[in-house]
């Protein structure tokens, strides 16, 4: 079964403070202990320290993990929301196309084949136009 | 007498059109407050300094090993430089969300008066509009443009308050979850890294302060070691408190985020907009404050 970040948090915890417990007792013993027996207990102090900062480690990857979903559904929201931002201001090329189509139509209406193929034209370049700015 | 009833009609229609516009106006949301509180807390969420000193921890405390000391602390650096693109992207996607909402929040909405003109000289163009046998009367077509206009605002607004507090009510226990455990890991691991460090450099010192003592050396090498053990101890309190402020920053954007949901039905309510500006603004002041740690 696999540790909760509590857990891991835990056990840093008691790593360090054995570290530092013996730590104090290499202090406070200093000129009783030899040489040798210094250095095993330094090393092993630094052995903790350093199990403890895998496990500070192990922690903060276990709660990420915990986050994963949430920030993937957040990342969704936001596409969501960047969409609303561009459709109010493509709110300006859809009149700039409306206007383009209102003139085709009377162009049509009016039945001069001249004015239809003018108007369609523009038409159909507005909608180009507005088509581009959408287009990232 | 047929005339008088058609113009009778038209006023009634003008009326009822004016009235609606009037009513649509003045159900727009001023929603600067939103704006405010989501653009400063989009650019605080992203601050990478925090992520970047947790990272680099293991490294630094590298330099107070002993030179005999074999086992580096390579089993922490490498997972933590692969920790930093996920807590970078944490922030980073936070952050673009709270920028999105305030896009949306953002006051102003696109000009239309010029497209709303062009659309009434296309009528005009096309024979639609205009004098003679056209079927909308010039004044006509001119009162209704400078209507439409009003309207699409008004339209657009209360389109985007929708679409606000349609987000907010999706995303919030999203916000909540990502905010919550960011500050956990701020607070607990990363605060847990900067003990670890402390104790680095407490046993660096120590030594040294011990064994001047064995040899009787009172007065030189402790005081000194002392003096320079609080030095190094000061900076790792100072990423300390860069942590707390942080911490708090991410506390105001949740409480922030919370309130905006519980009042999404009235985001013009003038109290909330106070709250939300009072968040915003002790945002700017914590993030102020990380800052001056850091000079």
């Amino acid at each position: 079964m696999p540790i909760s970040a509590d857990q891991a948090r835990e056990i840093a915890g008691g790593f360090l403070e054995m570290s530092h417990a013996l730590g104090s007792y290499r202090f406070c013993n200093w000129s009783r202990l030899t040489k040798s027996q210094r250095q095993g207990l330094e090393n092993a102090e630094w052995d903790m320290l350093n199990y403890s900062s895998s496990f500070v480690t192990a922690a903060a990857g276990i709660a990420l993990a915990d986050i994963e979903r949430d920030l993937s559904e957040i990342a969704t929201t936001t596409a969501e929301a960047k969409k609303a931002v561009a459709t109010i201001k493509e709110v300006k090329n859809v009149m700039k196309v409306a206007a383009a189509l209102i003139q085709l139509g009377g162009a049509i209406a009016s039945r001069n084949p001249a004015a239809i193929s003018r108007a369609a034209a523009n038409a159909a370049k507005t909608a180009k136009k507005a088509t581009d700015r959408r287009t990232p | 007498m047929e005339e008088t009833g058609i113009i009778k009609h038209c006023r009634i229609t003008i009326f009822g059109l004016l009235l609606l516009t009037s009513l649509l106006a003045s159900g727009c949301a001023d929603l600067q407050a939103v704006r405010s509180f989501a653009k400063t807390s989009a650019a605080t969420a992203d601050y990478r300094q925090i992520v970047t000193d947790y990272v680099e921890s293991p490294t630094r405390r590298k330099r107070y090993h002993p030179d005999r000391y074999a086992v580096q602390p390579a089993g922490t650096t490498t997972p933590r430089a692969r920790q930093k693109t996920l807590l970078a992207g944490s922030q980073r996607v936070l952050a673009g969300y709270l920028n999105a909402l305030g896009d949306l929040a953002a006051d102003e909405l696109p000009d239309v008066d010029s497209e709303i003109d062009g659309l009434a000289k296309a009528l005009e163009k096309a024979g639609f509009a205009g004098d003679g046998d056209a079927a909308i009367r010039k004044e006509t077509a001119s009162a209704a443009g400078s209507i439409a206009k009003v309207l699409t605002r008004a339209v657009l607004d209360h389109w985007r308050q929708d679409r606000i507090q349609k987000i907010i009510r999706e995303t919030d226990g999203n916000v909540q979850t990502v905010v919550a455990g960011l500050r956990e890991i701020v607070l607990k691991d990363f605060n847990a890294s900067l003990d670890i460090e402390a104790e680095a450099v407490r046993k660096y010192f120590e030594s040294s302060i011990a064994a001047a003592k064995s040899r009787n050396d009172e007065e030189a090498v402790p005081p000194l070691a002392r003096i320079l053990m609080q030095e190094h101890l000061d900076r790792i309190r100072e990423r300390r408190d860069r942590l707390s402020s942080y911490a708090e920053v991410l506390k105001k954007i949740c409480t922030g985020h919370a309130d905006l949901l519980a009042n999404v039905d009235k985001l013009e309510d003038k109290a909330l907009q106070e709250r939300l500006e009072k968040f915003a603004a002790d945002i700017r002041i914590l993030y102020k404050a990380i800052k001056e740690i850091y000079a």
